[in-house]
């Protein structure tokens, strides 16, 4: 069954203007989906919708078998479907890793023995050991969003989705971020929601949604619709640069194949020379 | 400028003083708060000094860092020795230049509060140097926690100053940013009249609020994202362990507050 289920989605702020309009898709369990569309496309406004944070005007999102207008059910829905957001510091509560990471632990009152393991495992697992007792303005933003993170694996969810999560960290903050992902989506098979307007991040998901004025444009695969450059034009997207490249080479004459990142990009050239 | 107010401050150790149980630590204080006011004889006031310097010494807190961050605070207590000295009119006059009379009843008066007061925020101080906050913040709420029954929000007062806490260095970082952003814009604010440098701070405060409230809303939606939903039904990671070392001290305390009284009857 599907983790998530939106189905006709629309939702304003004001009443009047939609900012999401009639959005439907699905997401199963271990996928890993990428949200992305230009400033004010309406794809951070969908992720809230994700997890009950806000509550669509028309139409359902089921999230981990729960519906999110159910205020009963809300809470398990949001300990299961956990929430990365865009500014590190505004969402570290406690004063130290080890207590942020048993936030989330807390509020589901979980056992103190129970809750100690699992946040020593948390740690481990995205590497933070040695981190405990730091305060959150130590850390670099890398560091912030992997501690909000595990603040979330902790509670072993089924979703994450991250709104945003990288775009305010330098390029090791971003892969760091990434890496991290990647193991919890392939080895722990956690459904990933990435909500981003950098196709080169986006290249590595499963499938890609183009959101253009609160609307739902495409759903493919990344690799798919970056043979259609104008449609993520359109969207105000721009095409990751081992991808404009190959198209270059491609008008040149050159058959660079399809990559989607710099690694994959100086492979083909290699293999070409 | 910023970093060397040490009130609030934490200074990681593993010292006898670190290691007591906030509780205590937290009943200390207020005991010796109480009481250091009750008493005017110079052997209680002797025996608070010795008290806070044994509480100093036995922090290893670094005795440098120490004066530099509580000098400012200093000027309080000069300051209500002053107010004391020229205020009080008991005793015989000491000194008298025409409208200014200065009283026996006055230097004793001010000394005595200016040591009361001086004393009193050095172990203060020692309390939040050698607790976190997080462990200060626990142990006022479950000392509080009696006063449920009585509908006080114990729970939700701990969480919004563990909060104000956490928040405190990142605010401070921000502060100095500002400060920097108006300074390049060619802002002063170190010269002028007092009056033009309050007025000069105004272009800081008013960006530094519009954040914080932008902060706190998404701190909120944080919150609520990651399942926060009142202290009911809450458990808790950090754990108290209170130890004999915390009733010794406790019993010190309260064998002070005894005498103190003792000294007054």
């Amino acid at each position: 069954m599907s983790r998530v289920i939106v189905e006709n989605v629309s939702f304003s702020y004001d009443g009047e203007t939609d900012v999401v309009k009639n959005v439907s898709f699905t997401a199963a369990a271990g996928e890993w989906l990428a949200v992305t569309g230009h400033n004010g496309s309406g794809k951070s406004t969908l992720a809230r919708c994700l997890n009950g944070l806000l509550l669509p005007r028309n139409g359902t999102v089921t999230t981990c078998g729960f519906i999110t207008t159910d205020p009963e059910t809300i809470m398990t829905l949001r300990r299961r479907a956990g929430m990365v957001f865009q500014q590190p510091d505004n969402q570290l509560v406690a004063p130290t890793v080890a207590d942020d990471i048993a936030f989330g632990l807390e509020n589901a009152g979980v056992p103190y023995d129970e809750m100690k393991e699992r946040v020593e495992a948390a740690v481990k697992r995205l590497g933070l050991s040695g981190l405990e007792d730091r305060e959150p303005h130590r850390l670099s933003g890398g560091q912030k969003q992997r501690v909000a993170l595990a603040g979330i694996t902790a509670l072993k969810p089924d979703v994450i989705i991250l709104d945003e999560a990288s775009s305010m960290l330098d390029p090791a903050g971003r892969s760091d971020v990434r890496d991290v992902v990647r193991r919890l989506c392939r080895e722990d098979g956690i459904t990933v929601i990435m909500i981003t307007h950098d196709l080169e991040e986006a290249a590595e998901a499963d499938r890609m949604l183009v959101m253009r004025e609160g609307q739902l444009t495409a759903d493919a695969p990344p690799a798919e619709l970056f043979k259609k450059p104008d449609l993520l034009k359109e969207a105000g997207l721009v095409l990751p640069l081992a991808v404009l490249m190959a198209e270059r080479l491609r008008l040149e004459g050159f058959d660079p194949g399809s990559p989607t990142s710099e690694e994959e990009l100086v492979r083909a050239l290699c293999n070409y020379v | 400028m910023l970093e060397h107010v040490i009130i609030g401050q934490y200074v990681p150790g593993k010292s006898f003083v670190h290691s007591l149980d906030p509780r205590a630590k937290l009943i200390a204080v207020i005991i010796f708060m109480i009481f250091l006011f009750v008493s005017r004889d110079p052997l209680v006031l002797g025996t608070a000094a010795a008290l806070t310097v044994a509480a100093f010494l036995s922090a290893g807190i670094p005795f440098r860092f120490f004066w530099k961050g509580i000098r400012v605070i200093l000027l309080i207590v000069v300051f209500t020795f002053l107010l004391h000295l020229f205020m009080t009119r008991d005793g015989t006059v000491l000194v008298s230049l025409g409208w200014l009379t200065i009283y026996s009843g006055g230097v004793i008066e001010g000394s005595l509060i200016a040591t009361r007061l001086f004393l009193l925020i050095v172990l203060a101080t020692m309390l939040t140097l050698t607790t976190t906050p997080v462990d200060l913040t626990d142990g006022m709420e479950r000392l509080m926690h009696p006063l449920n029954r009585f509908r006080v929000p114990v729970h939700e007062l701990a969480l919004t100053m563990s909060i104000a806490l956490r928040f405190i260095p990142t605010l401070l970082t921000e502060t100095e940013k500002i400060l920097k952003a108006q300074t390049a814009r060619g802002a002063t604010f170190s010269s002028g009249s007092i009056w033009k440098r309050l007025n000069a701070f105004i272009p800081v405060l008013v960006p530094l609020f519009v954040q914080s409230f932008q902060r706190a809303e998404e701190l909120a939606e944080a919150m609520e994202a990651r399942g926060y939903s009142g202290g009911e039904g809450r458990t808790k990671f950090r754990q108290l362990a209170w130890r004999n070392r915390d009733t010794i001290v406790l019993f010190v305390f309260a064998g002070f507050g005894v005498w103190s009284v003792l000294s007054v009857v």
